[in-house]
């Protein structure tokens, strides 16, 4: 059986992917993917220890961060879809109008 | 096979449900055209509904929601809580309807995400379980993301919205990770299995999951109440945002969030205090400053606030170092005239921006003492209580939290906050000065006209609750007293 | 070690694969021509590049999708024990479906089902 620090350093190194992605990456989209990464990363955690511990609560609480992830995936790409409409485009970057 | 199925206690989440179930109908009754202009009406009323189950359970005592785990409890804390979020609620709608309507953002959605967002303010005030906690910010936050772009057409509203959500949800993935962790830890999500965890006996790797659970927690918690380094969202968002969302945002979800830091850090977290006692200390100090003296050089209102209101989570997170049932106090007892004097000034603003262009910069305050004297007396009265001039309710907010934080034994950093507190008479005085002592521009900002009557009440109320609660503050003290009581 | 045999599999595979199509790029003959060299579609003629914007309505059909969709993963766990749960578990999923199908009815009425 693979030990679960496997799948701790799995998680990890999927958290951090998808942090840094939100970092460096300016394209709204590409952001919205990294924090889902960043999600799922935790959602590997959660289901790991579950596991090691024998718990189901774990795997509970994965069913509802993915409900919470997809409500947030839709207002999220809701707002890219409007920003594109408005100024026609994704890069976060370019998004600057707000300063004093 | 039978399952043993768990006692639920639905009565000790009856304010949840019953905000919930409000949200819900405002949302169906706004689909019907014909009674738009109803909605605002009929959600103060079910708002007024929640606040009665509430105030009922007050003094009930502690109530957990089941008998095998405690996912919420019913308590006196939470309940205040729950209060405090209601009536700013109350305000932010009396002080939307008249903008709203002025820039056709009057739909039932509107007022539904805003009873949405309080019943997830009100999730976190009573969780007792990271996981109540995490799904009462989830509900609080997406609420947040549409309601601050609720003006489609407008490109401000737009990035605000957009910057807002792509930082919520990016502290969002920073909270689950550290609850991963805390859940790694001790095995639980309870907020008292995690304490039992740290009283304990610890191995080196519990340890090492613990303090990265709570760092990576502050890290998301931080983002939420715009605790430097996380605050550079504040002022875009709140500039970008419709002019009583941004009150909302700027009192309820960072309310929210200290509700939830003070039971955090007083109930579950005192076994580390050696680690995050020196961290938030800094990070208060920095936040102080930061937000005290960007301000100073700030022309437009909202962003001005904005970075007012950094500040003032930066005197607000100084009490938790004290670690005594005064300093939590002190922070509901703030917290709750916070929430009016914000309210109040971006109320201010919205009720000036119904009418024509939006006000937003110190020249369109320019001779308001002539123009409005009501709405500028209003707004001095916010002013001087933000600067904490007696006899404003801020003054004793400002009295009670550094007290609290000298009997703690932190003078250095009481008298850190009241020296920037110094720095920021400043900025809220130059309000005052322009609207009593600069001349009006040729063409004021805003047409001339009655004033929304409920934008009116809604910050005559305010102000008038400034005043007493600052010639009477014994009161609302014993209420905030009482509400830290319930905490273990 | 017990891992040796699947990967001696996936060797063999690899191998198996490589020879074929390095053989029949030799062996065999090529005849080309424009409707072989086409991206295939199905066997459909192709019409257009597929790297262009389609129309944003599908973007809301998808989000659509999403949410109802990701509701699904509560009836299987639901499913499972609903012979234990009985009246109780009927109930608290009664509350569930209601609120979906409030949400439902709601963006039925907003007209969000409504291509034009």
């Amino acid at each position: 059986m693979i030990p679960v620090t496997y799948y701790l350093v799995l998680s990890a190194v999927l958290f951090l992917v998808g942090a840094t992605g939100v970092l460096i990456r300016r394209n709204a989209i590409i952001v919205l993917m990294g924090i889902e990464l960043m999600l799922n990363g935790a959602n590997l955690s959660f289901v790991a220890f579950a596991r090691q511990f024998g718990m189901v609560d774990g795997h509970i609480y994965v069913f509802l961060v993915i409900t919470v992830a997809a409500a947030e995936v839709a207002i999220g790409l809701a707002l890219v879809i409007l920003l594109f409409r408005n100024r026609g485009t994704v890069n976060i970057d370019e998004v600057r109008s707000l300063r004093w | 096979m039978n399952t043993a199925l768990p006692v639920i206690n639905l009565y000790a989440v009856m304010p949840q449900i019953v905000l919930v179930s409000a949200a819900t109908v405002v949302l169906i009754v706004g689909l019907f055209e014909r009674f738009r202009k109803g909605i605002p009406y009929l959600s103060l009323l079910l708002l007024a509904v929640s606040g009665v189950v509430a105030v009922n359970q007050l003094g009930l005592g502690p109530v957990p929601f089941s008998d095998v785990s405690s996912m919420m409890v019913m308590d006196d804390f939470g309940l205040v809580a729950t209060l405090v979020f209601i009536a700013g609620a109350v305000l932010t709608v009396l002080i939307s309807i008249s903008y709203a309507e002025a820039r056709s953002i009057d739909r039932g959605e509107y007022y539904a995400l805003l009873i949405y967002a309080v019943s997830g303010m009100s999730m976190m005030a009573a969780s007792t379980d990271l996981f109540t906690f995490f799904l009462g910010l989830e509900v609080l936050s997406i609420s947040l993301y549409v309601l601050i772009g609720f003006e489609q057409r407008d490109a401000g509203s737009n990035e605000g919205a957009l910057k807002y959500f792509l930082l919520g949800a990016f502290a969002s993935g920073f909270i689950l990770y550290g609850m991963a962790l805390l859940y790694g830890a001790s095995g639980s999500t309870e907020y008292e299995a995690i304490a039992r965890t740290l009283g304990g006996e610890r191995s080196d790797a519990v340890n090492l999951l613990l303090l990265g659970g709570l760092g990576l927690l502050l890290v998301g918690i931080g983002f939420k109440i715009s605790m430097v380094p996380f605050h550079a969202w504040t002022p875009d968002v709140y500039q970008g945002a419709p002019t009583p969302v941004a009150a909302f945002l700027s009192t309820g979800s960072k309310a929210a969030a200290f509700v939830v830091l003070i039971r955090l850090l007083g109930s579950v977290f005192p076994g580390l205090q050696m680690e995050w006692i020196p961290l938030i200390s800094v990070l208060a100090v920095l936040t102080i400053a930061v937000g005290n003296v960007v301000a100073l050089v700030q022309t437009n209102l909202k962003r001005l606030l904005a970075y007012s209101s950094i500040a003032h989570a930066g005197y607000m997170l100084l009490p938790l170092m004290a670690d005594s049932q005064d300093g939590s106090a002190s922070i509901v007892f703030y917290l709750i005239v916070y929430t009016a004097m914000n309210l109040g000034a971006f109320g201010v603003l919205a009720v000036l921006s119904a009418r024509g262009a939006p006000c937003a910069t110190l020249e369109d305050l320019a001779g308001l003492g002539s123009r409005r004297p009501l709405l500028a007396a209003v707004m001095a009265v916010v002013m001087f209580s933000l600067a904490g001039i007696p006899p404003t309710a801020g003054f004793m907010a400002k009295f009670y939290l550094f007290s609290a934080l000298v009997h703690g034994g932190y003078v250095e950093l009481a008298v850190i906050g009241l020296l920037f507190s110094g720095v920021s008479l400043y900025y809220y005085l130059r309000v005052v000065v322009w609207m009593y002592m600069r001349p009006a521009a040729e063409t004021p900002a805003e047409a001339a006209g009655r004033l929304s009557y409920t934008g009116m009440t809604a910050l005559c109320l305010s102000a008038l609750a400034i005043l007493a609660v600052g010639v009477f503050p014994s009161e609302l003290l014993q209420l905030a007293e009482r509400a830290v009581m319930t905490l273990p | 070690m017990s891992y040796l045999p699947l990967i001696l599999l996936v060797i063999l595979v690899l191998i198996v694969a490589a020879v074929i199509v390095t053989l029949s790029s030799y062996i065999g003959r090529k005849k080309t021509s424009a409707s072989k060299l086409a991206s295939y579609e199905c066997g459909v003629p192709i019409k257009d590049s597929a790297r262009k914007n389609f129309s944003v309505k599908f973007y809301l059909i998808a989000i659509l999708f999403i949410l109802f969709d990701v509701e699904i993963i509560y009836l299987y766990p639901w499913a499972v024990v609903y012979g234990d749960l009985q009246l109780y578990g009927a109930a608290a999923m009664g509350v569930f479906f209601l609120l979906l199908v409030i949400g439902f009815l709601y963006e039925w009425k907003r007209g969000a089902l409504e291509w034009d």
